[in-house]
């Protein structure tokens, strides 16, 4: 069961939603992006909580705008687990079913069926307030597949658990979705988990889509100064394309010159943003001609698995991640260099040189 | 607000607190218990409590603890330490009760000799009357065209939900009416009540309630005094609401009043006592009481031509009211709640 | 937020401070619970028992259960306990139907004037019931303010209503009461509920009535249960309202009957042997009620609150006409009476035919004190007698009610539900039982109180301060026991850590129960009528005055006075309560 949403429109007084993605069958979508920037209203748009103002929500193929929530078939899993305390696991998971008006050895299947998979067997009859976060989460993700929803939605189901169980738990989500082929979207902050499930990751900012792509994408070849800070690009130099020859561009700053991977074609003298990914720089002896930069060390932490450290260079502050233990001093002059894969540029972000 | 402000706010409290503490009574000299309407706005306490405190220069205070009833009760409740020096409001048909408690002492007032025998109900001059009336039921002429003329009449089914009746467990007038029926019933006085049920809107606590709710048109009868309409007169200038004279007569009530067992104040209360009996006292009666004195020298106000007089008295014997009243209330009781 | 560090909500922790052992009271603390005891034990505990003791002892004191068991016996007394069970279950199941509606409106939707429709909600319950009763007749009675429109608009001879002086009339009135507590108390826990679980129901196929009984009831339901055990008690101990609108001895409440044997009756065994077993009932309901409030206060710890809607957004759905209806009901039945008592203190009888015009007379006698002897009621120094005790009680109950509250909600220790429920007593023990208590026990020495300004304070504190347990400890419960470990921490004594750091957090509750406080000492009746002087004339016992001289008028510009107060002190609490929220 796919899952559009085709300019979806929602206008509040200070806030607008627009949106339009699409989940194929049996993907599970992300929506990423920082509080505030409407991943939960949209949420709730495609659970029918909310309806839109313009634009169509399509299930299967089938336009579910109109629908009101009972009708969609839309399973919810919230952070808070929202189990129904009044009653046992049993009933919570059997609740939907219930609903739908399932004879009583069905739902005993049925729910027998969905333990077992969450790895909760034989829970029924306990109370819900008495199961620890995992186990009660386990539930909610039981009590939404129960009635065999169209498309599951997740907001952000983990981040109320410790750091540990939220890894187990999201493997278990993962396989699940898979096994069910389920169409799924997946809110979430934490970008590990959002990197490690997700078919497609969808960047949000202020009600908007700021980029559609798979993790891969989304992290090494991020389209805008947004998703690139989001992703985690903080290192960011601002440069003028010279020339490009075939994949790789070549480029001139205040720092010198660089060379970058980029598959797209851009007009020679454009003004762009080259965007470095800290962990994959490296300390130079010496400065050499192109793809490095030279500042003072402001910073240098010794982390264990890497060093942090950070520059101010004449294009503003450079951080890199440096593998193993590096020893610098603050005030020392170093240079940072990087190749030309490990680097991307912004085409469409202006600056002022 | 911070605790600065919560505490000048308390500080401000205390301030008001002192500018409002109520004045501590001024220790009287002699204290009375009265029922509501005798201190009421309109009734007899402001007009003849000063011309006493005058008389003889002294301090009286004038406490109601409800109607007669209560105040005969709170009175046998302080019994081993009475606050007050006289009890006002026995009448004839709780005397036998008040006497029964032995709350009271005897004392015969020289000015006995100013009031005609027959209403001097106490034979042992435990109670003084001070005045008297007639229970009667009182309508309202613009509602009703063809009110009853006797408790018979009052059976007729047009009179559905009309009737303000009192209580007889709780004030004077409904005893009164429950002895009414039982003196022209005899013992067969439930059957009278059985077939007068449908009638009765409803049955308050105190007369003050049921004449209020007659008054604001509940329903165009009541239970009250012949006075009744005097006061209407007088003050309202109608004649809209009228006493009802029955044809089997209407049942009588005295009111009296004795000085309390342990007064501290004796020589005084038997002042007091003589003073309810003088004129001073009696002329007051009938326009703030609403009951005729007991003294026959006082000219009767116009407004009391609206005051009629039963031709056939009714009332009994105190010391068979005091064996069956308990039994007669049971019984009355069992066919209300029916 | 306790659960929440930096905006993420983490998994709730058991707080281990809630482990500590039960022990005993000591030191400091035995302090700040004597004096409450002390207090009690004198003035409620003692006349209390002093009037209970004289239902459970014979004419020469020896103990005897005789005077319970003819009590028992008595097929009247009988009749009398099931017809004030069942009028109070039926006045309690109206008054949750009526509120329930209420309830959800207030939770859910926001409005202009909310703060308003609330303070207006809360007066009923503070108001002297002689006032309701009044507002009742001119509204609803015979002649009253709405058969008379009938009559008119139809042209009829008779009244079309027959309301009053049934059983009909006692529901009424009670639901009258009663209701805005159920909209309170359940429209909190209403809105505390996680909207997820709405949400997850829903969308689990989930709509209407089902979503309403499976999921939202049994949420909602301790808070209905609490109301209902609350609304169960104050019907079960009713009185004017019985004694006035009942329309006589067939409907008849244990209440009233212990007024009238101990009282009129003057059986004072007998009354007292009924005021056990009302004791008894009232014990329990209490017991309940407490039960339940705690469950209540649990639910509390929900982070997520519903979003509100616009008041507009219901008016102009399918439903719209339903919520009007509602509101024009609840509109009839909450303001209408009132009106009614503010409309007739305008008004004077005017001509012979007792019409009624406009006047200001009755409120001109406030400022011109009419002397028609030693007697006559000064209308300025009874509304000066009425705002004294209001603050006397709010001075007395302050530290009484936050002492308890404070004992009971931070401190572990044996026996503290037996203490909850005993300092929660005097709401269940009728004002009518505490009055003769106090004549019974205050007649002779050692103290001779009655009549005295300090009884009507204290009998008023001992009725009031429950209110301020409530308030207090519901403010208390909320608060982190950490900020004081923190406090305690950063050098400051328990006493400072009380003063700086709880008092200002907890002040919203002290508010909230000073307002309730005052708001019933200025409307409390029965007590008051057995206690006072003359000059201790209090605006209810006034208004009772003026009606027993059926100057209705006079009693309803007072009553209109009584009501101001009342709605402009609940309009603060309101404000006060928002600023702190």
């Amino acid at each position: 069961m796919s899952l559009t949403l085709r300019s979806v429109k929602k206008s509040y007084p200070d806030f607008e939603i627009d949106v339009s993605f699409t989940a194929e069958k049996g993907e599970l979508l992300t929506l990423r992006g920082p509080s505030g920037c409407g991943k939960t209203t949209t949420l709730h748009i495609i659970a029918g909580f909310i309806y839109p103002d313009m634009g169509e929500i399509v299930i299967d193929g089938q336009r579910v705008n109109e629908q009101p929530p009972y009708m969609r078939r839309v399973g919810l899993v919230f952070q808070d687990y929202a189990l129904f305390p009044n009653m046992n696991v049993f009933s919570n998971i059997a609740f939907g079913l219930r609903m739908q008006g399932w004879n009583k050895t069905d739902t005993e299947k049925r729910v027998k069926y969905l333990l077992n998979l969450i790895h909760l067997p034989g829970y029924g009859k306990r109370n819900v307030t008495e199961l620890s976060g995992g186990e009660q989460q386990r539930v909610a993700l039981a009590r939404a597949l129960a009635p065999g929803p169209r498309i599951l939605l997740l907001d952000e189901p983990l981040s109320a658990l410790d750091a540990r169980l939220r890894k187990d738990l999201r493997s278990e989500v993962k396989r699940i979705q898979r096994e069910l082929k389920l169409t799924t979207v997946y809110v979430t902050h934490d970008q590990e988990e959002a990197f490690a499930l997700s078919d497609k990751i969808v960047v949000m900012r202020e009600g908007h889509v700021e980029q559609i792509g798979n993790a891969s994408d989304v992290y090494n070849k991020p389209e805008t100064r947004f998703t690139a800070d989001f992703v985690g690009m903080s290192n960011k130099i601002n440069a003028r394309l010279i020339r490009q020859n075939g994949e790789t561009a070549e480029l001139e700053s205040s720092e010198g010159r660089f060379s970058v991977n980029f598959p797209g074609k851009l007009k020679t003298g454009l003004k762009v943003t080259i965007l470095v990914r800290p962990e994959k720089c490296v300390l130079l002896k010496e400065k050499k001609g192109i793809n490095a930069v030279t500042g003072m060390v402001r910073n240098c932490e010794y982390l264990g698995e890497s060093t942090y450290l950070e520059i101010s260079t004449k294009n503003g502050m450079f951080t890199a991640k440096l593998p193993g233990k590096v020893s610098c001093t603050a005030g020392e002059t170093v240079s940072i260099g990087f190749s030309p894969e490990d680097c991307w540029i912004l085409a469409n972000d202006s600056f002022e040189l | 607000m911070n605790i600065k402000k919560l505490l000048t706010a308390a500080a401000f409290g205390l301030i008001l607190l002192t500018a409002f503490t109520p004045q501590t009574s001024r220790g009287a000299d002699l204290t009375i218990y009265a029922y509501d309407s005798f201190v009421s706005e309109w009734g007899p306490a402001g007009k003849v409590i000063p011309k006493f405190e005058k008389k003889y220069n002294v301090d009286v205070q004038v406490i109601s603890v409800g109607d007669s009833g209560q105040v005969l009760n709170r009175a046998i409740l302080e019994k081993k330490r009475p606050k007050a020096d006289i009890i006002l409001g026995i009448d004839n048909n709780m005397l036998s009760k008040a006497l029964a408690a032995e709350i009271l002492i005897p004392y015969v007032s020289p000015n006995l000799k100013l009031i005609p025998e027959e209403l001097i109900f106490d034979k042992t001059h435990h109670v003084t009357p001070f005045d008297h009336g007639y229970f009667a039921i009182v309508y309202d002429s613009m509602k009703l065209k063809n009110p009853p003329k006797s408790l018979e009449e009052l059976l007729r089914p047009e009179f559905r939900d009309k009737l303000i009746l009192e209580d007889p467990r709780t004030s004077s007038p409904g005893l009164g009416f429950l002895l009414w029926t039982i003196s022209v019933y005899g013992e067969n006085f439930l059957h009278y009540w059985e077939r007068l049920k449908p009638n009765i809107l409803t049955i308050t606590e105190g007369w003050d309630t049921a004449y209020g709710l007659f008054t604001s048109g509940e329903a165009p009868m009541v239970l009250s005094y012949t006075t009744s309409p005097a006061y209407h007169v007088e003050y309202e200038d109608t004649t809209r609401y009228r006493a009802l004279i029955f044809r089997e007569g209407n049942y009588l009530q005295i009111e009296g009043m004795g000085i309390l067992k342990g007064s501290k104040n004796m020589e005084l209360a038997k002042r007091f006592i003589d003073f309810i009996l003088t004129e001073d006292f009696q002329e007051e009666i009938p326009l703030t009481n609403w009951m005729f004195p007991v003294n026959p020298e006082i000219k009767l106000p116009d407004s009391f031509r609206y005051a009629p007089t039963p031709e056939t008295i009714l009332f009994l014997d105190a010391y068979k009211i005091q064996k069956n009243q308990k039994r007669w209330i049971d019984e009355w009781l069992k066919v209300l709640v029916k | 937020m306790i659960n929440r560090v930096n905006g993420i909500p983490q998994r709730p922790q058991k707080n281990k401070n809630n482990l500590k052992q039960k022990k005993l009271l000591k030191g400091g603390d035995i302090l700040i619970f004597l004096f409450p005891l002390l207090f009690l034990s004198i003035f409620f505990f003692y006349p209390l028992i002093s009037i209970l003791t004289e239902g459970l002892s014979d004419e020469e004191g020896i103990f005897t259960l005789g005077h319970i068991q003819s009590i028992l016996s008595n097929r009247y007394i009988l009749r009398v306990i099931a017809f004030t069970v069942e009028q109070a279950l039926l006045s309690t199941l109206a008054s949750i139907l009526l509120g329930l509606p209420g309830a959800y409106l207030l939770a859910r939707y926001d409005f202009r004037g909310k703060s308003i429709v609330k303070a207006i909600t809360t007066v009923p319950f503070v108001l002297p019931s002689i006032i309701v009763v009044l507002g009742f007749v001119i509204f609803f009675g015979n002649n009253g303010v709405l058969n008379r429109a009938f009559m008119g608009a139809f042209n009829l001879e008779n009244p079309p209503l027959k309301i009053l002086y049934s059983m009909k009339a006692i529901i009424l009135a009670h639901t009258f009461y009663n209701f805005p507590i159920c909209i309170r108390l359940v429209s909190a826990v209403w809105s505390r509920i996680n909207p997820n679980l709405e949400k997850a129901a829903l969308s689990l196929g989930a709509k209407g009535g089902r979503l309403f009984t499976n999921i939202l009831l049994p949420q909602i339901m301790p808070g209905i249960l609490a109301a209902s055990a609350l609304i169960f008690i104050f019907c079960f101990t009713s009185f004017a309202v019985i004694l006035v609108l009942g329309g006589g001895p067939k409907y008849t409440t244990i209440e009233v009957t212990i007024y009238r044997l101990a009282k009129v009756s003057l059986d004072l065994k007998a009354g007292s042997a009924l005021a056990i077993i009302e004791s008894v009932l009232s014990i329990l309901f209490m017991y309940i009620y407490i039960k339940f409030q705690q469950k209540v206060s649990f639910a509390e710890k929900v982070k997520l609150q519903y979003e509100r809607k616009k008041l507009a957004s219901i008016l102009r759905s399918p439903y719209g006409i339903l919520a009007v209806l509602y509101i024009i009901i609840t509109f009839l039945l909450i303001i209408a009476p009132m009106l009614a008592v503010i409309g007739r203190s305008f008004m004077g009888r005017s001509d012979w035919t007792g019409q009624t015009s406009l006047t200001l007379e009755w409120y001109r006698r406030i400022f011109t004190d009419i002397q028609t002897g030693s007697i006559a009621i000064p209308y300025l120094s009874v509304i000066k007698n009425s705002l004294f005790f209001g603050l006397t009680t709010v001075l007395f109950s302050l530290p009484l009610g936050t002492a308890i509250a404070y004992i009971t909600t931070r401190k572990n220790f044996r026996g503290r539900g037996v203490l909850e429920t005993v300092t929660m007593l005097p709401l269940g023990i009728s004002s009518i039982i505490l009055g003769l208590g106090y004549i019974k026990a205050y007649q002779t020495f050692p103290l001779d109180i009655t009549g005295k300004w300090y009884a009507i304070a204290f009998a008023h504190t001992i009725i009031a301060y429950p209110f301020v347990i409530r308030s207090v400890t519901a403010v208390l419960r909320k608060i982190n026991p950490r900020l004081i470990q923190a406090a305690l921490s950063l050098g400051a004594t328990p006493w400072k850590a009380f003063w700086r750091v709880e008092l200002p957090l907890i002040k919203s509750g002290i508010i909230a129960g000073a307002t309730f406080a005052f708001a019933i000492s200025i409307g409390e009746i029965n007590a008051t009528l057995m206690l006072y002087n003359p000059n201790l004339t209090t605006l209810p016992v006034a208004i009772y005055r003026l009606i027993s001289s059926y100057n209705y008028f006079g009693a309803c510009a007072l009553g209109t006075i009584l009501m101001v107060i009342c709605f402009l002190v609940f309009l603060l609490i309101d404000k006060i309560g928002f600023e702190v929220s």
